[in-house]
């Protein structure tokens, strides 16, 4: 990339050339703290980082005699250049002047204000200008267009219906004047084109949607910061590329520029411009919007110049020719262009003189010749467009099947299958391509299915060790689901069929373990074994153990039955009832146990009854009178009470705490 | 907490916002609010006659003097000439960051009434190592000793295992803070977390999205006002619209649209912001996230893991909605916001808390075993020493710890969880490939854990060869060759060979990176094992007599 001239932008005299060191370095250390203030700005951060990146290089430069002196002299160089373009741009506008002869005072004055020169600049011009046009003859306007190479054709013509879009579509009527004008066939155009295509103009079109400003402005400052013109040009694709193709350049672009690993300008720049173009890319949609900005501002040019030819609201019939030149540089047919420039002067209130008789010449002119062309040239393209035609098909069939196939071996072999039976051409290269790309995939994919397979046997076989069988489970699992086609589905589907019976032998076991003395442990395992295995091979075995030991439960929760009844822990001895009769339910002993069991439901009721009324009796609070009349009424209400005995010593224990305190 | 062991504070030095935790005596990890009982302090430094601001005052006189105001200094770390002039003076990122660090430490010292001395210091897993020198210089001008830099990812991850169970799982940690991106993928296990890959873009932030705002704010100033002046050129009201921007951004969060009062040059514009139009500004910068994410993923499957349990979204920026809309339309999961502001200096605090305690561990274990360790043990050594010592002299020991720490005996226990991460650049020296061209030959890969060793051997190019200039090159490739122009150089050393030596002689390199990601660089020559050790040391880091002028400076300085 060419990079600004360290004098320019240091701001030191170039002529004569700045030689003081100390000058130098002072210029140095203030563009140094210029450029770190904008170093976070919105806007021009970018930019200012990049300078800032050329802060070693410009001390290496500047402060080197030698290298200096090589500077100074592209400085000079650049500057000419730089110069020279402003002057193209005037002498376009001084051209548009001098086709009625001369240029007013009031036109230099213009131009002065329109590029903000000194007037002594322009004149040097104008000057510079009458010498040419004494020498040079004044060329034909608007011949020409159907001669030359194919390739130059296919450039205007893009260029043609790039600037169409700025209405967001084009016409078959826009592509029919144009294979007439290049004599080339309306389907290659079509071919060529990914911009939408529609029958007519529609004069009542809303506004086409175009970027957002502040967006496109964005994109603009990053393409300007590494020289391109568009994002197709960033992309290095033609415009008529497909929205996959540019978002795939996009995603490399954007990996290469940070796997370049600096962190400068350029790089965020690149950054940058690929991730707009994954948002631009994104749809057609979205992508007609980018291409109808660009139309606008490719427009840009064309308004300038039809501004600098206004004078006091009149253009003359004399600038519109050259007007009209620049409209049709840009791409517009000869009939488009003049539309576009009345247009544009009907709507800023310009008039506009123009000579009807010239337009219709031109266009005349252009269809004979274009008619002559497609004899000659039609043929030949017809051809070859017909033969490749079908190979496209073709083509494109084979890989609407492997788009299909969800196999990729399945994908390889068809794309096999075609290469071996197609002659090279530019469809096999495609294709071999993708072969390789598959192959490739399989490879990868095969690999990471064996490092797969050895992670989760490596774990799986750790897990078999701690009898986990679950969690093993779990992990072949893992790897079924992420390799639905691995190589070793099937050796892992039958460690899954084996899983079931593994558990019922751990479980199993795991009874037996149990201290015999633990008994409401060992039937409580048992009977979790036989729900858990409904089909166990150990159910027999197992129901055999639980009727083993009836006998031995019994006494263990007569046993307990007892303690807790002392200590009147009535709900535990309902637990324990249960417990029994939960697992012996049939058994010569259950008759007994529910008896006991009504009982104990009998006293926790009671039990509660009487704790109930004493919350009561509580609750009215520390008088003594009323805490008794609760009870009293309890009494009165229920004379036969299973607790009424509890009750009138509760009303006792009151009446003797009363006669302490009195 | 006793005498002996010395607390250590977590901070995290973000490019927007800082702040400061520490891991209190119930052994949770919380973060210390500043003096305006702030819980983040903004990074944002004022140079106000003499005295030094930094924080939400700062940040408000930004749009008053705005050229005595460095904001998003984090971004110009390691950057060589980076400069901000104030009064004739010159200071570089790492003085204005230190700053930073000296006003949440003081206001921590208020707040808690202890004096602070050792730090941890984080920094995003994309830093180079030029980046993390800074980052380690920074604290020293400030005055600390810090103790060890710590990535972002790794140290949220800290913070994210500490609140969950023990299960294992694989996270991915996707961090956006104020300028930088990081996606990491992570897995935590019982005994230890274990960092696998990382990515990300050390230019893409919350900010990036502010400045989204502003220049479309500005182009709507010219469409309203139909001029077509640069507002922006003029320094009080571009700071005015990026302070708008930022709150405008948060409120879009809430709110669908939020009007926008833009003052220029004696006329008031007032624009109404929708959350559609914000999103549209903005939906490339989204879309460059998840790149990275699926790049960081493909890299993942190479090392053997292709899926993940849960995403979790840290760094302020992720609270904007559509960063979480849009992860979970790519990935089908529901990514969780996980403390978002304070789970770095949390996690960070944690890792300080674990480094003291295992330094409590280690003495008792010496001691008991009387075997001798050294003073500067890494981490990993020591964790090998536990793992080497009978398990009832490691309980008495942490028994001991527990006691005169006052935590818990779990905390002191899962101080030992062992954290590994990876590097995130590839490192290696600069060789001359067979065609004589210049190349670089990587001897350490990106996404390798740390620490990690490494020796290869090369050849002097020329009979009778004197010495041999070795370069050493940073880079983003995982490829064992890079293209020299692929890769930014961040040291060098000569060394010296006997005289007389033949062509094709050989010549040892040994690479060393240890845990924090710094890297120990020896060459040997074998005929007479001359060794020479290159230093890390590039003009991107302050250092020398500048270092100590900074450092001179900043204990001279009063910070509010
Ligand atoms: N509610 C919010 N909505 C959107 N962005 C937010 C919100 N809160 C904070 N942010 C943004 O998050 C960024 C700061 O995040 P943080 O995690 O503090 O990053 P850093 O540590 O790099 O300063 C800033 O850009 C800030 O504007």
């Amino acid at each position: 990339m060419t990079q600004q001239n360290f004098f320019q932008l240091l701001n030191l005299s170039v002529d004569p050339p700045e030689e003081d060191a100390k000058i130098i370095k002072a210029a140095i250390k203030k563009k140094q703290t210029a450029w770190s203030r904008f170093r976070n700005h919105p806007t021009k951060g970018i930019q200012a980082k990049r300078f800032l990146d050329l802060i070693p290089e410009i001390r290496k430069v500047m402060l080197d005699p030698v290298l200096r002196k090589e500077e100074a002299r592209k400085a000079k160089r650049q500057q000419h250049v730089k110069d020279e373009l402003k002057a193209s741009e005037i002498d376009r506008h001084l051209a548009i002047y001098f086709t009625k002869g001369r240029v007013t005072d009031d036109e230099i004055k213009k131009l002065q204000t329109l590029h903000s020169v000194e007037v002594e600049t322009i004149l040097r011009r104008v000057i510079q200008k009458e010498k040419e046009l004494a020498s040079i003859p004044s060329s034909v306007p608007g011949t020409a267009k159907n001669s030359g190479t194919l390739e130059e054709k296919l450039v205007a013509i893009d260029k043609s219906l790039g600037i169409q879009m700025r209405k967001g579509y084009i016409t078959n009527e826009e592509i029919s004047s144009l294979a007439e004008t290049y004599s080339i066939s309306q389907d290659e155009i079509i071919n060529r084109t990914t911009y939408p295509v529609r029958e007519n103009n529609n004069p009542t079109d809303i506004e086409p949607k175009t970027i957002d400003k502040t967006i496109e402005k964005v994109i603009n400052r990053n393409l300007k910061l590494l020289e391109k013109s568009s994002l197709y040009e960033f992309l290095d694709l033609p415009v008529n590329s497909g929205l996959e193709s540019l978002k795939n350049r996009a995603e490399k672009l954007r990996a290469k520029a940070i796997a370049a690993g600096q962190k400068n300008a350029i790089v965020t720049a690149s950054a940058e411009l690929a991730g707009h173009c994954s948002t631009i890319f994104k749809s057609e949609k979205t992508r007609t919007a980018y291409d109808v900005s660009k139309a606008l501002a490719d427009l840009d040019a064309l308004n300038t110049d039809i501004a600098a030819a206004e004078m006091e609201g009149v253009i003359r019939a004399e600038y519109f020719e050259a007007l009209h030149k620049t409209a049709t540089e840009l791409g517009m047919g000869a009939d488009e262009a003049c539309s576009y420039i009345e247009a544009y002067c009907l709507d800023k209130n310009w008039v506009l003189k123009s000579k009807q008789k010239r337009r219709r010449q031109v266009r005349l002119y252009a269809t004979a010749a274009a008619s002559v062309f497609i004899v000659i040239a039609g043929t030949i393209l017809m051809f070859q467009m017909l033969k490749h035609n079908r190979l496209k098909n073709e083509y494109q069939s084979v890989l609407a099947h492997v788009k299909n196939q969800t196999q990729l071996e399945k994908k390889r072999d068809l794309l096999s299958a075609y290469l071996d039976t197609h002659d090279q051409g530019k469809f096999t290269d495609k294709a071999e391509k993708k072969f390789e790309r598959i192959q490739i995939k399989i490879k990868k994919r095969n690999a990471i299915d064996k490092r797969d397979y050895e992670k989760a046997l490596k774990q799986a076989t750790g897990f078999h060790e701690e009898k986990a069988y679950e969690k093993a489970g779990v992990i072949y699992k893992k790897y079924l689901k992420n390799h639905p086609q691995g190589h070793h589905v099937d050796a892992f589907k039958q460690k899954i069929a084996v899983i079931p019976g593994l558990i019922d032998d751990r479980d199993f076991q795991n009874l037996t373990l149990i201290s015999p003395q633990d008994f409401e442990k060992r039937i409580t395992a048992y009977n979790t074994y036989l729900t858990n295995h409904p089909e166990g091979k150990y159910r027999d075995q197992t129901e055999k153990m639980i009727s083993d030991m009836s006998r031995d439960y019994y006494r263990y929760i007569a046993r307990k039955i007892k303690i807790n009844e002392k200590e009147k822990n009535w709900e535990e001895c309902i637990r324990l009832c249960d417990s029994y009769l939960t697992f012996y339910k049939e058994s010569d002993r259950a008759v007994d146990i529910e008896g006991e069991r009504y009982f104990f439901q009998k006293q926790l009721d009671n039990s509660q009854l009487l704790e109930g009324l004493m919350q009561m009796a509580s609750r009215v609070g520390r008088n003594n009178v009323k805490a008794r009349q609760v009870y009293l009424d309890y009494l009165s209400a229920n004379p036969d009470s299973p607790i009424k005995y509890e009750v009138k010593r509760e009303i006792a224990k009151l009446d003797k705490r009363r006669s302490k305190y009195r | 907490m006793s005498e002996q062991a010395t607390k250590i504070f977590g901070i995290d030095l973000g490019t927007a916002y800082s702040s400061i935790a520490h891991v209190d005596e119930h052994g949770k990890a919380q973060v210390i609010p500043n003096s305006d009982n702030q819980r983040v302090t903004p990074s944002v430094v004022f140079f106000d006659e003499g005295e030094i601001v930094v924080g939400d005052v700062a940040k408000e006189n930004s749009k008053l003097y705005p050229n005595e105001v460095v904001s998003f200094v984090k971004r110009a770390m390691g950057e060589a000439d980076f400069a901000f002039e104030y009064n004739g003076e010159s200071f570089r990122a790492e003085e204005i960051s230190s700053y930073i660090i000296k006003k949440v430490v003081q206001d921590a010292e208020q707040a808690l009434n202890e004096k602070i001395t050792d730090i941890v210091i984080t920094c995003p897993a994309y830093f180079g190592i030029n980046e993390r020198e800074a980052t380690q210089k920074t604290g020293e001008i400030a005055g600390y000793n810090v103790r060890q830099i710590i990535n972002e990812p790794t140290a949220a991850a800290i913070a994210y295992g500490a609140t969950q169970s023990d299960d294992p799982r694989i996270v991915l940690v996707y961090d956006l803070g104020g300028g930088t991106f990081d996606i990491t993928m992570i897995e935590i296990l019982p005994d230890s977390i274990e960092v696998i890959c990382t990515g990300g873009d050390h230019n893409l932030g919350g900010k990036d999205w502010d400045d989204r705002i502003v220049a479309h704010l500005a182009q709507e100033f010219q469409n309203i006002t139909g001029t077509d002046m640069d507002i922006l050129e003029d320094a009080d009201t571009c700071q005015d619209l990026q302070i708008a921007a930022e709150k405008a951004k948060k409120i879009l969060g809430q709110r669908t649209k939020t009007p926008v009062v833009i003052t220029h040059g004696g006329e008031r514009v007032k624009v109404e912001l929708t959350r559609e139009k914000f999103e549209e500004l903005t939906e490339s910068l989204v879309e460059r996230t998840i790149a990275f994410t699926h790049e960081m993923l493909e890299k993942a499957k190479e090392k053997g893991y292709s899926i993940f349990d849960e995403i979790i979204l840290v760094g302020g920026a992720t609270r904007m909605p559509q960063i979480s809309s849009r992860i979970s339309k790519d990935f089908s999961v529901t990514p969780k916001i996980f403390d978002p502001d304070e789970a770095v200096a949390k996690g960070a605090a944690i890792y300080g808390s674990k480094l003291s305690l295992n330094d409590e561990l280690i003495k008792r274990i010496a001691k008991k075993t009387n075997i001798e360790i050294k003073e500067d043990s890494g981490v990993v050594e020591q964790a090998k020493v536990i793992e080497l010592t009978p398990k009832k002299i490691v309980d008495e020991a942490v028994q001991e710890v527990a006691q005169v720490t006052g935590y818990s005996l779990p905390a002191v226990e899962e101080s030992m969880r062992a954290i590994k991460d990876v590097t995130s650049k590839s490192f290696g020296v600069v060789v001359k490939n067979v065609g004589k061209q210049e190349e670089v030959y990587n001897l350490i890969q990106k996404n390798s854990h740390v620490p990690i060793d490494v020796t290869k051997q090369f050849f002097t190019g020329a009979e009778l060869q004197e010495t041999v200039l070795i370069r050493i090159m940073e880079n983003d490739v995982y490829d064992q060759v890079v293209p020299l122009n692929h890769a930014t150089e961040i040291g060098t050393a000569v060394l010296t060979l006997p005289p007389g030596l033949p062509k094709e002689s050989p010549v040892q390199i040994f690479f060393k990176m240890n845990v924090e990601g710094r890297l120990q660089i020896t060459a040997m020559e074998s005929t007479e094992s001359r060794t020479v050790e290159a230093a890390i040391k590039t003009r991107s880091v302050v250092q020398g007599e500048q270092l100590e002028e900074a450092k001179e400076r900043c204990q001279s300085l009063v910070v509010y």
